[in-house]
């Protein structure tokens, strides 16, 4: 049995989260393999865990180190036993500052799966580290920004206050 | 003869702006505290460039107050609530701008229109890792705009004429004598489901999910502005469908409907008021969904097996169809690819939208109900003997009479709203896209829905772009306000 499934882990063809999504009925049920970025949150639950992986223009490099806009994310649930999880190896998931661990995960594809009332995910079998999750230059504090917004909010509050102290002592001659 | 408006009526418009200004600046307090909290300090400049236009704008404007505040007409309320509408996003767009996460300035407008609006169509790139601030900023102005912007400042500045501010927001109930008041009910509603619901998906996100504390948070505070105010931003590019959860799920549907049911129906529940269910818009509203999920559940029969996966996914996209949301479970070309029935019941559902007075768009549950009113005693009318008399009465909160006028100017809405998703649709169709995907993309921008089957992205076309936040506008509004602007354009620029 092990052969066997070790052999249909081998052999499972690599595809994207985007051919998932085009066609479903394709690899409905097929065992896959997809590698990307974990995203946002590991939602551990008891014996097994939820992760977001996504396959997209920012899995390597996320916008805010690229500065290149290439769309909106793409990616895709992943639910796996708790044996496959190592949150310590992996390290923290993507988001503002992080991007998250690459994974190659290989599993079987579900379409709308009755049994988990109607997701579509992929059913993890082996996951694989290929490269932890790691901090990314985020911009500092813009000095320009905060001084002119200071400025402004300066402007406009004494402004505000010094009409409204005239209106409450108005000046008589 | 047109009368070109008086400086003193400009002055007092700018007067108005000014304050409503100064409210969102108070608002942005929330996620520039949470950008210094978790140290996001490019956002927190960004967001701190924003607060200083908002108190700029607001201060100056005080400048224009006049020696008394004269009188404040219908006209003036309108164009300030119309002109509110177009010019917050402009300056709510600056710190989305500067994120570098929007492929142009006209992007990051149409994000703030979609956030204001809460239509929930979003052209953002890399939201996985956008900054925690700038989500919550998203969010805020979903519930900037879900409970008024204007409504926010009457709170605060309670001043005269402001009724016809009110008004020209979409909201024409008076729950209580003073608007004033009725301001005060709305933002205790919002507050008693705010601390509910976030306490709710917080709990569900850390116990049941494994989320750490400080993120369930982040997604429970986002989640319930989006809810409540029926907006459909998500934190997460997957939207709902990130969570995997059928509590989430079921706390996000209350959500989704108590934001949908207007402030006079939240009113009368919380005093027990019987009869409810004699009121025209609660038994429209319950027909319309009921009729639209019986629809769905058979077009997704060939979808999804089982009863349970059936109902759960039906349920949750006509809810967020019907009440504006905007929220998905499944991806956009799965809904794309949902055909027949179910692609046809959620575009209804989209075109009806939420009760009047709520902060739901579409036609709303109230025109609807007496559209059908007045063509059911027109169609008596023809059929019955010429001296029949035929009741023109209706039941809202009490007995009241469908004149004619009212039934003219009801019709005239919804047809404009027809007019409105066609007019998108139309674009859509002629720049390439297919018919019902364009219609689809159309009735979601004008409803103010935020659903997608897939169109609506960084790379759609500048047109396009233009014509949905025009939709996205126009449909918040409710065409009336617009008008009045466009009437006022016009006098200043040919009246005598």
């Amino acid at each position: 049995m092990i052969p066997l499934l070790l052999l249909a882990v081998i052999l499972a063809p690599q595809v994207g989260v985007d051919g998932l999504d085009r066609e479903p009925d394709r690899y409905d049920g097929r065992m896959v393999t997809i590698e990307g970025e974990a995203v946002g949150d590991y939602g551990r639950r008891g014996s097994e865990v939820w992760i977001q992986i996504n396959d997209d223009p920012y899995r390597d490099a996320p916008l805010v180190e690229t500065g290149l806009t290439r769309g909106p994310n793409r990616g895709i649930g992943v639910w796996m036993d708790v044996a496959l999880f190592q949150p310590d190896r992996w390290g923290p998931p993507g988001r503002y500052g992080l991007r998250g661990p690459i994974l190659r995960i290989t599993g079987v594809f579900h379409h709308n799966d009755p049994e988990r009332g109607g997701e579509t995910y992929l059913e993890a079998v082996s996951v694989e580290l290929v490269e932890g999750s790691r901090r990314t230059r985020t911009p500092g504090v813009s000095v320009p920004a905060l001084a002119v917004g200071a400025g402004l909010a300066a402007v406009g509050i004494g402004t505000w206050s010094v009409l409204y102290r005239r209106r409450r002592n108005p000046i008589t001659l | 003869m047109l009368l070109r408006p008086s400086v003193a009526d400009l002055k007092l418009v700018a007067l108005d702006l000014g304050r409503i200004f100064g409210v969102v600046a108070v608002a942005a307090l929330l996620p520039l505290g949470w950008g210094v909290a978790v140290g996001e300090w490019s956002a927190v400049s960004h967001l701190a460039l924003m607060v200083g236009i908002c108190l700029f704008l607001a201060g100056t404007a005080e400048l224009l107050r006049p020696g008394s505040r004269g009188a404040v007409d219908w006209s003036h309320g309108m164009v300030v609530v119309a002109l509110a509408w177009l010019l917050v996003p402009a300056v709510g767009a600056v710190p989305l701008a500067l994120s570098g996460h929007f492929a142009s300035w006209v992007d990051a407008y149409f994000e703030a229109v979609s956030g204001l609006t809460t239509s929930g169509l979003s052209l953002v790139n890399d939201l996985d890792h956008f900054p925690v601030a700038l989500n919550v900023w998203r969010h805020t102005l979903h519930f900037l705009g879900g409970q008024g912007i204007v409504l926010a400042a009457l709170v605060f500045f309670a001043a005269a004429g402001v009724r016809s501010l009110y008004q020209a927001e979409g909201r024409d109930e008076r729950i209580f004598p003073s608007v004033g008041s009725t301001a005060r009910f709305i933002w205790l509603v919002s507050i008693v489901h705010g601390i509910a619901g976030i306490v709710v998906l917080t709990a569900d996100g850390v116990l049941a999910q494994g989320f750490t504390w400080d993120r369930a948070l982040f997604h429970a505070v986002t989640i319930f502005m989006a809810a409540f105010d029926t907006g459909g931003f998500s934190p997460m590019s997957t939207s709902i469908a990130y969570y995997r959860s059928p509590l989430w799920e079921a706390t996000v549907t209350v959500l989704m409907v108590a934001g949908a049911l207007s402030f006079g129906l939240h009113h009368a529940l919380w005093q027990r008021r019987p009869g409810l269910w004699k009121n025209l818009e609660v038994r429209t509203i319950l027909a319309t969904f009921g009729v639209i999920l019986a629809v769905t559940i058979v077009g997704l029969g060939v979808v999804f097996e089982g009863a349970w996966p059936l109902t759960r996914r039906a349920l949750f996209h006509v809810v967020s169809a019907h009440t504006g949301t905007g929220f998905a479970t499944v991806s956009s070309s799965e809904l794309a690819r949902w055909s027949g029935l179910a692609y046809l019941g959620v575009i209804v559902a989209m075109a009806l939208g939420g009760m009047s007075s709520s902060t739901a768009g579409g036609v709303k549950s109230l025109r609807i109900g007496l559209t059908l009113k007045a063509m059911a005693n027109t169609v008596r009318e023809v059929l019955l003997p010429e001296r029949t008399v035929i009741p023109t009465g209706y039941y809202q909160y009490g007995h009241r009479r469908l004149s004619p006028e009212l039934a003219q100017s009801v019709m005239a809405i919804s047809l404009l709203y027809v007019g409105l998703y066609l007019l998108g649709a139309a674009v859509a169709y002629a720049l390439g896209y297919d018919l019902d995907q364009a219609l689809f993309e159309s009735v979601s921008a004008a409803a103010n829905v935020g659903l997608s089957v897939g169109i609506t992205s960084p790379d759609m076309p500048l047109l396009l772009k233009l014509t949905m936040i025009g939709q996205m506008w126009v449909g918040r509004l409710e065409f009336v306000a617009v008008f009045a602007l466009a009437g006022f354009a016009a006098a200043w620029l040919v009246g005598e």
